[in-house]
């Protein structure tokens, strides 16, 4: 290379591009093609997520994908979940963390199966993370799959896993402007849970009715309930949520013709 | 190229030297962004793209994207000056389209701009409004010359 044939990367000012000649069409070595295609640049992750949905269709398992910012109380709603629902229903959880199997020892500690997704450096978890995991759990019989995703409220949003449904939390020891800051995953839940509720009587800079416009200025009508899991009763509106999610799925279900194609397992 | 250490997901060190004069060392991002896994899903459509054209070089990349598809443009394309380096795609321009959210009223049907989080209708100030632009994040257009043998394309990818 010459340095008539370099020019400046734009990025980040190096100077090891070679310059990007006209192209011209022709035939032979050095022939120019131009392929327009139009394609999803998370196409292969959706088709694992949809892969993965087909697994949870099969059995009956609804599964939720539980967002929030680290903090927010994921693990301690699941554990009240858990508490509130196990006679009923059997639960499994799937913990999506950078490091440690803390949160996983919890779940289990409430007799719960729970497998540790360990990220290292990546910051959410995708399709084919919880395609792994799914190998090594089991799901006949299973009501319930929480996938609780790593502590986040950017990077998680735009990969779907499979699951049903979207739910996000939104802890009143944050801003009540967070939908207005994080569009993207609050536009994509299904459900927003403000957390931490019974702290609101000594956190009166957090206004629930400023949260709720700004969830309703993205253009949504998601529905948003309040939860203080660790008073223990305070998740009615939550379970019922579920139990209501968990009907639908399997009317759903019960629906479907039965011919419709199922994939083998994978 | 030689000296290259690109890794799936993770830390990604980038080291390149062509004939000892020009150097590019030592790029290193210490944390993962979604947008690394973006630029990998790219670089693998691309590459496969180049295979099924008798492994054309491909000289321009070409990507649409919204704001409201959370990918972040610029940490897309530093990724991509990383990440390009050893793959299919080590010489290609990436031509990033920047697409501005766009709404659509389904109580009084007015469209018009809007911010990614001021999504409610301008005109009648209903929430519900349908996204008619803004959330993409689409592979558009993959440019490409035949391989010649002088200039085989990378082996890494």
């Amino acid at each position: 290379l010459t340095l008539e044939e370099l020019i400046m990367c734009q990025v980040c000012g190096c100077s090891i591009l070679p310059v990007t000649q006209h192209l011209q069409p022709g035939t032979g070595e050095g022939r120019f093609q131009l392929v327009d295609v139009v394609q999803d640049l998370l196409a292969a992750n959706n088709r694992t997520a949809s892969h993965n949905r087909e697994h949870f269709d099969k059995r009956g398992v609804l599964a939720i994908n539980l967002m929030s910012s680290p903090g927010a109380g994921k693990t301690a709603l699941l554990e009240a979940t858990i508490l509130a629902l196990r006679d009923r229903y059997r639960i499994a959880v799937i913990e999506g963390d950078l490091e440690t199997d803390n949160d996983a020892q919890r779940i289990r500690a409430h007799g719960v199966p729970a497998l540790q997704i360990t990220t290292g450096t990546a910051c959410h978890l995708d399709a084919s993370l919880v395609h792994n995991a799914l190998h090594e759990m089991p799901l006949a019989g299973i009501d319930l799959l929480f996938i609780e995703n790593v502590g986040n409220l950017v990077c998680p949003a735009g990969f779907d896993l499979g699951q049903h449904r979207n739910v996000t939390l939104l802890s009143v020891t944050e801003g009540d402007d967070k939908p207005a800051k994080y569009p993207v995953i609050f536009r994509a839940s299904d459900l927003v849970i403000l957390s931490k509720t019974d702290l609101l009587t000594v956190l009166d800079d957090f206004s629930p009715e400023r949260a709720e416009t700004a969830l309703r200025n993205l253009g949504v009508e998601t529905p948003m309930i309040r939860t203080a899991s660790r008073r223990g009763v305070a998740i009615d509106a939550w379970l019922a949520w579920l139990e209501s999610e968990l009907t639908h799925l399997r009317e759903r279900r019960g629906a479907r013709a039965p011919n419709t194609a199922i994939v083998s397992e994978a | 190229m030689d000296g290259l250490v690109p890794s799936i997901c993770g830390n990604y060190v980038a080291s390149c030297t062509r004939s000892g004069a020009y150097t590019l060392v030592g790029q290193a991002i210490e944390v993962d962004v979604h947008e690394l896994s973006v630029c990998q899903a790219l670089l693998t459509q691309v590459g496969d793209i180049s295979r099924q054209h008798d492994n054309a070089v491909i000289e321009r990349i070409t990507i649409e994207m919204g704001p409201l598809s959370g990918v972040d443009s610029q940490l897309l394309r530093n990724a991509y000056q990383v990440m390009r380096v050893g793959s299919t795609a080590s010489h290609a321009d990436l031509v990033v389209n920047e697409i501005e959210v766009r709404i659509e009223c389904l109580i009084c049907a007015r469209a018009g701009a809007a911010s990614s989080n001021r999504l409610v209708c301008g005109a009648c100030g209903s929430f519900r409004t349908r996204i008619i632009a803004g959330n993409e994040l689409r592979l558009m257009r993959v440019e490409m010359r035949a391989a010649s043998l002088s200039a085989s394309p990378s082996h890494f990818n």
